[in-house]
């Protein structure tokens, strides 16, 4: 089908799996990254990149917000419980939309008030009128980084490698 | 010093000013209360104060506001935050960093202050405030008043002139307002106005100079704080009480028989220390207060009584039946502390509706549904979203959705915090309500005035095991004799 008409995506199993495998394995990489990192540390980690305002504090406050959004949506889901509805496959087979609704709206609604309390608090503290931030904990190049550094790049030089080695050989052109 | 001359502002969109015509002046060192009923004004107020009327919200203001002697209209609000610090309601939802130290420290790294300058402020701070200990910890390890001491220790090493505090009490147990009120005390000392807008007001006897009672955008009353020991205008602009007892210690224990019976429950969190081993309690007919310390397992133990929890032993049985975790999920309603969560569909009619078991609904506007929403006030509303609500009719349509369902048990958790004290005391009539009706009631509460309103008994945190309960007895009988 993809032969014949190029707009329709690659449809034959072996291929398919290519984009399955590289999702795997960022899925894997994010969740790896997410199970093994404290989210504090994350957030130092992201302040010493001296991004921008406009980047640094988007991307910050999504990082902060990840707990306060695992705490929602489990109180969500109690309350859900003792209500007596719950977000199993046959539920929301049996009530599509009301399964979105009962778990999206209180979501939604609490991400707006909260990020028209944080825009509040960000202005009350002077963020982001055109003086750089300083990290108070500066960073330090240690010899951990740089071992974790050279292992990074020579696991993608490897990557690279197998890549350009058999990819071509196992797949064919189109991948 | 603040002054606020002949104010009055309206929000984008409307044609009604939110306050009007307000004069107002807090010197240095004083500290006002402003208090009114849900929707008088004084959250308007607060932030015409600290700038954020019109800056943030826009609208038009008319009149004058004055920051230690010069005119706000020319500031911008960068300007007036650096004389104004704010403390909101939740000071969780301010913060940007997720542990203490980041978070004292992050208003300072955007004020091209050196690394070296910025540590020793955190330190001062801590040290300030007594949470040295707690630099480390993450901010949702923290107790509400620790939040409460770290939001206002950013605010203040931002050496303002003036403080306000929104809503300051609505989450503090009273042993952490009392701390609170000994802050306002130091900062009055040390020359900074405080400006405190809250529902609370018994704790602010001996501290406030002045208070104002705001009433449809005016002032209404104005005076010293004798002026709310006046029944008849707290009534009038329905305002809480002025003076308290404190009931923790004398409300009367829960009796050895009721409807609702706890037998050895055992219980602890995966890796965590044992929190109940083997505690035996009933539960009567009435509404009983759950009153501990924090971390004494107040809102674990309404999950397990609820079944949202499972215990690792013990048992729970109802009109002397043993009742599964699952059944007592049925049979139990929980209401909690934040509204948001619990509100999901398009109208308050559907959400009611929702609660009873009914997901679609043919006919929402069922005559049960109606009486429910009458009964509770909110007859007007039913077509209303319920996000669109104020925050005492959304508690009241929680409570509502809590008791559709007719359950045998009711617990709700912090029903009346922000709330002002006509709605107050329209939860704590509701909660009797639904005791008269049969429902074992049970409230956690840190609000003084809801459990003299509303409590017969109290639930001590924590109870005695079984073992240790013989123990005592034991040493009553050999006192006796």
């Amino acid at each position: 089908m993809h032969a014949a008409v190029p707009m329709v995506p690659v449809t034959e199993p072996l291929k398919m799996l290519v984009p399955f495998l590289r999702t795997l394995v960022m899925v894997n990489v994010i969740l790896a990254l997410a199970l093994s990192s404290r989210v504090q540390t994350l957030l130092t980690a992201l302040k010493s990149f001296r991004l921008p305002v406009w980047l640094y504090l988007p991307s910050a406050v999504m990082i902060r917000f990840i707990p306060s959004f695992i705490k929602d949506v489990r109180q969500i889901h109690d309350t859900m419980l003792i209500r007596g509805y719950s977000l199993n496959p046959v539920f929301i087979l049996r009530h599509p939309l009301i399964g979105v609704r009962l778990m999206a709206a209180p979501l939604i609604f609490r991400a707006l008030r909260s990020s028209d309390e944080l825009g509040i608090a960000a202005e009350l503290k002077g963020v982001g009128y055109g003086v750089p931030m300083k990290n108070f904990r500066p960073s330090v190049f240690t010899c951990v980084d740089g071992l974790a550094m050279i292992c990074t790049l020579a696991v993608i030089f490897a990557a690279c490698l197998i890549q350009i080695q058999l990819g071509v050989e196992i797949l064919g052109d189109h991948i | 010093m603040i002054e606020l001359n002949n104010v009055t502002y309206s929000y984008p969109f409307q044609s009604q000013a939110a306050v009007c015509g307000i004069s107002l002046k807090v010197e240095a060192g004083e500290a006002v209360l402003i208090t009114g009923e849900s929707g008088c004004g004084k959250s308007t107020l607060v932030r015409l104060i600290n700038g954020l009327c019109p800056n943030f919200f826009q609208g038009k203001l008319n009149g004058e506001i004055f920051y230690n002697g010069q005119p706000g209209k020319s500031k911008s609000l960068r300007e007036i935050s650096s004389m104004v610090g704010t403390v909101f309601q939740d000071p969780e939802l301010q913060f940007f960093a997720l542990n203490v130290a980041d978070e004292l420290a992050f208003a300072h790294e955007w004020q091209d202050k050196s690394c070296h300058e910025i540590n020793k402020i955190v330190e001062q701070t801590a040290l300030r405030f007594g949470i040295t200990d707690i630099l480390s910890s993450s901010i949702h390890d923290l107790s509400e008043g620790q939040k409460q001491k770290v939001a206002l220790g950013t605010v203040l090493s931002m050496k303002p002139g003036i403080v306000v505090l929104d809503e300051p009490s609505a989450n503090l147990d009273p042993e952490s307002t009392e701390e609170l009120a000994d802050i306002i005390q130091t900062l009055k000392k040390k020359g900074i106005a405080v400006v405190i807008a809250d529902h609370r007001l018994y704790w602010l006897k001996n501290t406030v100079n002045k208070v104002i009672v705001m009433d449809q955008g005016k002032i209404a009353v104005k005076g010293d704080f004798s002026i709310l020991s006046d029944q008849k205008m707290l009534d009038k602009y329905g305002l809480r009480r002025h003076k308290i007892e404190d009931l923790r210690h004398s409300l009367a224990c829960v009796p050895e028989n009721g409807a609702i019976k706890v037998k050895d429950l055992t219980f602890m969190y995966k890796k965590g220390p044992v929190l109940f081993d083997k505690i035996s309690f009933c539960l009567p007919n009435g509404v009983t207060g759950i009153i501990g310390n924090n971390g004494t397992g107040k809102t674990t133990l309404a999950r397990l009584l609820t079944g949202l929890n499972r215990m690792k032993e013990g048992s729970i049985s109802v009109n002397g039946k043993t009742v599964s975790p699952k059944q007592m999920l049925k049979r139990s309603g929980l209401v909690l502390q934040n509204t948001d969560h619990q509100l999901h569909m398009n109208s308050v009619i559907q959400e009611l509706a929702a609660a009873a078991g009914e997901l679609s609904p043919k006919n929402p506007c069922s005559k049960n549904l109606m009486n429910i929403l009458d009964q509770f006030g909110l007859k007007d509303l039913a077509d209303r979203h319920p996000q669109s609500l104020s925050g005492g009719e959304k508690q009241r349509l929680v409570i509502a959705c809590g008791l559709a369902k007719n359950p045998d048990v009711l617990i709700l958790d912090e029903p009346t915090s922000g709330l002002d004290g006509r709605n107050m005391k329209r939860i704590a009539n509701m909660i009797r309500q639904a005791a008269k009706n049969g429902v074992s009631v049970i409230v956690i509460t840190h609000d003084l005035e809801l459990l003299a309103e509303a409590c017969d008994f109290a639930l001590r945190l924590p109870v005695l095991n079984t073992s240790d309960n013989w123990i005592i007895e034991k040493e009553k009988i050999k006192n006796a004799s």
